[in-house]
């Protein structure tokens, strides 16, 4: 079931070493400003008829203004994925990790949609098949516009999976160490008091 | 032949029938006027006739995107509403960011005309070709915030975009507007007065078609490029504009010796560092958001979390806000600007307008030309923090007969009132201007005075004057003196072009930030762009004589409405008062340099020097011969 797909050209890829190494697109939830630049690009320039539609984008931000929200959702490409359930075989996983459709396969049945626990593949009524992100031959447009449009923020990031691990582990820490901070000035005021 | 960019498609839907009608959009009039703004004054040119009550159901309210809308050419989320305005009693018309604009394009639509009068409230709600118009007896009354979430229940969608009005807009309220994605407004003119007036309590839009473009990998490779334009061009302003918006101009002003204080009395607020950008963004902004296809995010999403105010949420808060409810009513309190802003986003004010007609309450009550009994108790000493709260509310509920006052705007209250408060009114043509002195800017207080919907500080790109080296200014309009803000020189040839500029950016439906940063920006990007997604061949020659088409047809609208010459000057106070303190104390506009502008403007306008009308040669010269005809025959001709 998992065969290395054909499209994928070594070239365009940043990790050319061919280890299995886990791609994914890394979003820091708190720093997307819901632009939609990501569906835009991903839709205008992979639905094939140039049209600029959310509805036919890989990528979706979904947004909530009164909490002020917003949250890209895409594959995340699961080392087991659900979608896997496949009957036509059409869903496959390269040997990075990397989960495709053949568009050749699909037979419009809808089960990997269903069974998706983040509703990272879509229907495509006009072509009565699936799609779903497949990381752009390893150089997702999403990810490029977003760092052209909004480079202080790094909403989108092509990683290696630890590096992503890292910098939320960078994060993490910086508000810990400030609450241990805090706390120690608050425990030498008491002790003062 | 297949169409890209545009939709192709004319909504029309009759709120008396409760009947609709699609229709398809002229070829000619994508050509000649591109879109959004251009369509929109056009067919309410056609349609609604000299004389036509603003608030009856002759009125027509138009909804209009560009070819671009819905597309990741930058900024382009954008929308224009149009009608005959009550504000202005002239022509009229808001432009608003946020999704809904996109959302309306992807379902389909260029442009969406409201015709006639609802008998019973009612919403629209169009999913791409199903269209139907749903009973909102439930929400009519409900504040916009409430209004989205129902509507967004009732539909069973909560990402659906909803554009409405709050109990502002309901209560025909001339301050009031339209709003969408909870806090996006198109502000101006009173247009949630209009809709309110037809009883259309929100279009909800759900959109999958999406917009066919022509040249997709060659639109990706221009946005890119001018991006990377815009970063490198214009770095200090990409940058920090990124991180604060436009609170951040009330320290500029501020600095600048700009900042209107006390109803445009003085130019220089003691307590500006109080509502500034520092303590905005310290306490209160939690992050920061983006209408679509943006590559700024300048809209700061906050929250106030402790004290009387704590659960106040609001996004986009603008420099209207957090400067017109504190230095323009002497109030230095941030909260109460941040409520009030937060306020005016729920009721459907629009900020500049509520704002304004509250410090012109402000001023009469301290010149004793209103009392408290005028007030209904109301205490409007400067500074008063609670009664500028109390003022918007009052304002968008029409409560009491104070409310009742405020909600007519500033002039039309001043003319109510008389002994007086009409000086105290800061308005042209019926609108209140954005918040930058004429006095210490002139080509920006020029603008204000000739803009066609009224004092309007974004119908021109006056910004220049102080932006621009004077190399640059003589490179482009002729004259190093028009660098100079305090001078005279080149500001007519200033507004001339960067209005028709300004036209073209709301007619394919850009933000006007984008533009701000690089001359080569806006000569370059609009007709690039518009080669990419429409797949015909722009050049910058064509994009500018639209531009100028659209002025003129809002120019003839309200020539035939009546208003002309006389009605392309800045309020009395202006030419009168000096600015009295601060850094620019003693700067002045007199009246005779501001004639020698208006003719110097005039003139390239096409415009007749002694009544203000068009005249027939440029409206030929412009393919306008059915206006120039219409004029003709009204005797409107200059």
């Amino acid at each position: 079931m998992k065969q290395r797909a054909k499209s994928f050209k070594d070239a365009d890829d940043p990790y050319r070493s061919g280890e299995r190494m886990g791609h994914f697109i890394g979003i820091a939830y708190d720093k997307c400003c819901g632009c939609k630049l990501c569906e835009l690009s991903c839709s205008m320039l992979r639905s094939g008829k140039g049209i600029s539609s959310p509805a036919l984008s890989r990528i979706r931000v979904l947004r909530r203004e009164p909490q002020g929200l917003d949250i890209p959702m895409v594959c995340l490409h699961c080392e087991d994925p659900p979608c896997m359930v496949c009957p036509a075989d059409a869903m496959s996983q390269d040997q990075r990790g990397v989960v495709m459709i053949n568009d050749d396969k699909c037979i419009g049945c809808k089960q990997c949609l269903l069974a998706c626990p983040f509703g990272a593949i879509s229907f495509n009524p006009e072509k009565g098949k699936v799609f779903k992100c497949d990381l752009c031959n390893g150089a997702p447009l999403c990810v490029r516009i977003c760092n052209v449009a909004h480079p202080a923020d790094k909403v989108l990031t092509y990683q290696k999976p630890e590096m992503f691990e890292k910098s939320i582990r960078t994060r993490a820490f910086e508000r810990i160490a400030n609450s241990v901070m805090q706390s120690r000035v608050e425990l030498a005021s008491k002790v003062k008091g | 032949m297949e169409l890209y960019g545009w939709a192709g498609k004319i909504l029309r839907v009759d709120l008396s029938k409760e009947t609709f009608k699609t229709q398809p959009l002229p070829t000619d009039m994508m050509t000649s006027l591109i879109g959004g703004r251009g369509f929109n004054s056009k067919i309410l040119y056609d349609e609604v006739a000299p004389g036509t009550d603003p608030l009856g159901p002759d009125n027509k309210l138009i909804f209009g995107t560009g070819p671009v809308t819905g597309t990741i050419v930058s900024t382009s989320g954008r929308f224009t509403v149009t009608a005959k305005s009550p504000t202005t009693d002239a022509f009229g018309d808001a432009n608003a960011g946020g999704h809904w604009g996109g959302e309306l394009k992807w379902a389909g639509y260029d442009v969406i005309v409201f015709e006639g009068a609802a008998k019973k409230p009612v919403f629209l709600w169009i999913d791409d070709d199903q269209i139907e118009l749903r009973n909102a007896e439930h929400i009519w009354g409900l504040d916009y915030f409430k209004t989205t979430e129902e509507v967004q229940k009732d539909v069973g969608d909560m990402d659906i975009s909803v554009a409405g009005i709050g109990p502002a807009g309901e209560r025909l309220v001339y301050t009031s507007c339209v709003m969408n994605e909870y806090t996006r407004a198109a502000a101006k003119c009173g247009m949630g007065a209009v809709m309110g007036s037809k009883r259309l309590k929100a279009i909800a839009v759900r959109g999958t078609k999406g917009v066919k473009v022509a040249k997709p990998g060659e639109l990706f490779k221009i946005v890119e490029e001018y991006i990377e334009i815009l970063k490198r061009e214009d770095r200090w302003f990409y940058e920090n504009f990124s991180k604060y918006g436009t609170p951040m101009f009330v320290d500029q002003y501020q600095q600048l010796g700009a900042l209107p204080t006390r109803n445009w009395r003085e130019t220089c607020y003691e307590e500006a560092e109080k509502v500034g950008v520092g303590p905005f963004y310290k306490k209160y902004v939690k992050k920061k958001r983006a209408c679509q296809s943006c590559p700024y995010h300048c809209s700061p999403y906050f929250t106030i979390d402790e004290g009387r105010f704590a659960g106040t949420w609001d996004d986009g808060t603008e420099y209207e806000a957090t400067g017109g409810f504190s230095s323009k009513v002497g109030c230095g309190d941030l909260e109460v600007a941040l409520v009030g802003g937060a306020w005016c986003d729920k009721f459907g004010l629009d900020y500049i307008n509520c704002a304004d007609t509250i410090a012109w309450a402000f001023e009469c009550y301290n010149e004793g030309i209103l009392t408290k009994e005028d007030t209904d108790g109301l205490d409007l000493k400067w500074g008063n923090a609670d009664a500028v709260l109390e003022c918007i509310r009052r304002m968008a509920y029409k409560e009491g007969k104070f409310g009742e006052l405020l909600a007519l705007g500033s002039r039309k209250a001043g003319r109510k009132v008389g002994k007086g408060a009409e000086y105290y009114s800061i308005t042209i043509k019926g609108q209140q201007m954005g918040m930058m002195d004429p006095r210490v800017f002139h080509a920006w207080g020029f603008a204000y005075g000739v803009s066609t919907r009224g004092g309007d500080h974004l119908r021109s790109h006056a910004v220049c004057e102080y932006m621009f080296t004077p190399e640059e200014m003589e490179k482009y309009v002729g004259s190093r003196k028009a660098a100079d803000r305090f001078g005279f020189e080149g500001k007519g040839k200033l507004i001339f072009w960067t209005e028709n500029i300004r036209a073209l950016n709301d007619s394919i439906e850009n933000c006007k930030y984008f533009f701000r940063g690089s001359p080569r920006l806006w000569t370059e990007y609009p007709h690039k762009v518009l080669s990419a997604v429409t797949g015909l061949d722009w050049t910058y020659e064509m994009t500018f004589a639209a531009g100028q088409r659209i002025n003129l047809i809002e120019r003839a609208y309200n020539a035939r409405e009546g208003l002309g010459r006389k009605d392309d000057y800045l309020p009395e106070r202006f030419y009168k008062e000096l600015v009295p303190t601060g850094p620019t104390k003693g700067a002045s506009f007199p009246r005779e340099q501001y004639d020698k502008i208006l003719d110097e403007y005039y003139e390239m306008r096409g415009v007749d020097k002694k009544t203000g009308y068009p005249k027939k040669e440029k409206l030929l010269e412009l393919g306008l011969a059915d206006i120039a005809a219409d004029l003709e025959k009204r005797r409107k001709l200059g």
